[in-house]
C-alpha cells in the first residue's frame, strides 16, 4: 500500500514538474505565435485582394501579378516550417521573400522619382563628396554581404525541399529584375567556400548549361583579380576607394561620371525603398513616444520605488 | 509478492531515468536558442555615456535657430520634428527624399537625451544587478532604442563606435544630397497604384514577422531583465 502511494506521489510530482517546464516553454513563444497568426491572417488577406483584382490588358500589370503569385509557394513553405518549429528555415525563406518583393516593387513604375543625374557634383564641397562616396561604397558592401548570405540561405532551403533558385528564375523570366544567374555566378566565384553547395542547389532550379556559361564568364573575368587591379589602377590615378575622387580625377577620363551617377541613383532608390534599415520602423515607434508615455513610465517607476529611491529625480540627479 | 515488488521498483527506476532524460531535454531545448551569449552588463555598457555633442551640422544649427542654444532645447526640438517627419506619408517622403535622413540625425539627439535622463538610473541598475533589476523597464527601453540606432547607422555604413557628431553630419549630408535631385512626376494608372499599395502591405507583413523571428534573442534578454 505504501509503495503504491509512493508511486502515485511520484507520478503527481513528475506531472507537476513537467507542467511547469512546458508552460514556461510555451509562454516564451506566445508572442511569436501571436506574430505568426497576424502574419498568416494579413498575408492571406493580401493574397485574396490581389487575386480578386480585375485582370488587366496591360502587360506590365500582368507581369506584376504573375511575379507576386510566384511568392505563394515560398509563403506556404515558411508557414509549414514555422509550424514544424524550424524557425531558422522560416527566417531564411522570409529573407528571400522580402528580397523578391522588394525587387518586384522596384519594377513597379513610381509616381515620383528622384533624378540625381542632374546634381552637379562639382558644386559639392570636398567633405560632402567624400561622405556621399563613402556611403555609396558602404551600402554597396552591405548589399554584397547580404546577397552572399541570401544565396547561402537559398541553398539551405533547397536541402529542405523548396528550390528558391527556380522561383527566382521564374520571376526573372517574367521580366522582373531579381536574383540572376550572373549574380549567383559572381558570388560563388568570389566566395569559394560556398561554391559547391550553392551550385548543387542552383543547378536544380536553373539550366546547368546557363549556369556553366555564366560561371565560365565570371571566372574568365577573374573578378577578384580584376577588382584588385582596378583598385590599384584607381589608386594610381588618385581615385582611392576609401575617399571620394578629387575634382581633378572626376574631370579626368578615368572617372566614369555616368556610372557614378547611376550608383548614386541606385543608392537613393535603396534609401527611398526603405533600404536604410529595419531600424527606421523602430525609430518611428520611438518617435511616437509621447509625454504621456513618459509620465506613465515615471508614475510606474515611482510606484515601484521603495525607500531607497528617495531623492531620485527624473534625470536621476 | 517479492517478484511484484521488484517489478514495481523496476518501473519506478525506469520512470526516474525517463524523467531525468526528459528534464535534460527540456533544459537543453530551452537554452539552445542562445547562440550568441548576451550578457546584460555588456548590453547596458553598450548604451554609452552621455556627453554633449561638440558640434552640429550647419543645416541642423539653422533648424535650431538662434534662440535654442542649450542641449535640452535642441534635443527636444529635434524630437518633436523627428516625430513629425516619421508620421508623414510615403508620398511626402518621395517628394522630399532628404527629410527622412534629417530625421535620423535628430534621432541621434533624441537617443542622447534619453541617455542623459536615465544615466543615474543606469548606474543604479548596474549596482543592483544581478540581485535586483532596479529600473529594468527604463534599461530595456534604452536597449531597444540603441538597437534601432545601430541598425540605422549600419545601413549607411556606420557603427556604434562612430561619434554622434560624425553620424549626424553623415545623415545631414546625405539628406542634403538627396534633396538636390530633381523630383520627376509620372502618371501612374490606377491598376498599378492598387498593386503598389498591396505590395507595400505584403512587404510590411513579411518584414514584421521576420523581425519578430530575428528579435527572439533580444526578447529573451528583455525577459531576463524583467523577471529579476
Amino acid at each position: 500500500m505504501i509503495i503504491k502511494l509512493k508511486k502515485i506521489n511520484f507520478f503527481i510530482l513528475t506531472l507537476i514538474i513537467l507542467a511547469f517546464f512546458l508552460t514556461s516553454l510555451v509562454k516564451g513563444d506566445d508572442d511569436l505565435n501571436k506574430n505568426y497568426n497576424d502574419f498568416v491572417k494579413e498575408t492571406n488577406k493580401i493574397r485574396n485582394q490581389l487575386n480578386s483584382l480585375p485582370s488587366s490588358n496591360s502587360t506590365q500589370v500582368s507581369i506584376i501579378d504573375s511575379a507576386i503569385k510566384e511568392m505563394d509557394q515560398a509563403i506556404e513553405f515558411a508557414q509549414e516550417n514555422f509550424n514544424a518549429n524550424d524557425f531558422q528555415l522560416t527566417e531564411k525563406t522570409l529573407n528571400f521573400i522580402d528580397r523578391s518583393l522588394a525587387d518586384i516593387n522596384n519594377s513597379v513604375p513610381k509616381e515620383f522619382v528622384n533624378d540625381l543625374s542632374v546634381v552637379d557634383m562639382s558644386e559639392l564641397k570636398d567633405k560632402e563628396l567624400k561622405e556621399v562616396y563613402q556611403v555609396s561604397l558602404e551600402m554597396k558592401n552591405n548589399k554584397k554581404e547580404k546577397f552572399t548570405s541570401l544565396v547561402k540561405d537559398m541553398a539551405e532551403v533547397d536541402k529542405k525541399g523548396l528550390n528558391l533558385f527556380e522561383v527566382s528564375k521564374n520571376i526573372n523570366d517574367l521580366g522582373v529584375k531579381t536574383i540572376s544567374i550572373q549574380d549567383i555566378a559572381k558570388t560563388v566565384i568570389e566566395n569559394p567556400t560556398i561554391k559547391s553547395e550553392v551550385l548543387e542547389s542552383a543547378q536544380k532550379g536553373i539550366s546547368p548549361e546557363d549556369l556553366a556559361e555564366q560561371l565560365a564568364e565570371a571566372e574568365k573575368l577573374g573578378i577578384a583579380e580584376s577588382t584588385e587591379k582596378l583598385s590599384e589602377a584607381a589608386k594610381a590615378s588618385g581615385f582611392d576607394k576609401d575617399v571620394m575622387p578629387s575634382l581633378e580625377t572626376m574631370r579626368s577620363d578615368f572617372f566614369d561620371a555616368d556610372a557614378h551617377n547611376a550608383a548614386m541613383a541606385e543608392m537613393a532608390a535603396d534609401i527611398q525603398s526603405g533600404g536604410i534599415g529595419e531600424g527606421v520602423g523602430a525609430a518611428e515607434a520611438a518617435a511616437s513616444y509621447t509625454e504621456a508615455d513618459r509620465d506613465s513610465q515615471k508614475a510606474q517607476s515611482e510606484a515601484d520605488c521603495t525607500g531607497s529611491c528617495a531623492g531620485d529625480t527624473e534625470s536621476g540627479d | 509478492m517479492l517478484y511484484y515488488l521488484i517489478f514495481i521498483e523496476r518501473i519506478i527506476l525506469k520512470q526516474k531515468t525517463l524523467f531525468t532524460l526528459l528534464c535534460i531535454f527540456l533544459f537543453t531545448h530551452k537554452f539552445s536558442h542562445a547562440e550568441k551569449p548576451l550578457t546584460v552588463v555588456q548590453e547596458v555598457k553598450q548604451l554609452g555615456i552621455f556627453s554633449e555633442p561638440s558640434k552640429y551640422p550647419e543645416g541642423m544649427l539653422e533648424f535650431f535657430g538662434s534662440a535654442c542654444k542649450n542641449f535640452t532645447c535642441r534635443a527636444e526640438k529635434s524630437t518633436r520634428q523627428m516625430a513629425l517627419i516619421f508620421k508623414r506619408s510615403k508620398l511626402y517622403h518621395q517628394r522630399k527624399p532628404g527629410q527622412q535622413l534629417y530625421a535620423l540625425a535628430m534621432f541621434e539627439l533624441f537617443y542622447l537625451n534619453e541617455l542623459k535622463k536615465k544615466e543615474k538610473r543606469i548606474e543604479k541598475f548596474l549596482l543592483a544587478w544581478p540581485e535586483k533589476s532596479k529600473y529594468g523597464k527604463e534599461v530595456i527601453s534604452l536597449i531597444k532604442l540603441n538597437r534601432s540606432k545601430e541598425k540605422m547607422r549600419k545601413s549607411l555604413g556606420m557603427d556604434l563606435d562612430m561619434s554622434i557628431e560624425k553620424a549626424m553630419e553623415r545623415y545631414w549630408i546625405m539628406g542634403d544630397f538627396l534633396q538636390k535631385g530633381e523630383i520627376k512626376n509620372a502618371k501612374i494608372s490606377k491598376e498599378i497604384k492598387k498593386r503598389e499599395k498591396l505590395l507595400a502591405k505584403y512587404k510590411k507583413a513579411v518584414n514584421k514577422f521576420n523581425s519578430a523571428l530575428k528579435n527572439k534573442e533580444d526578447e529573451d534578454l528583455y525577459n531576463k531583465i524583467k523577471k529579476k
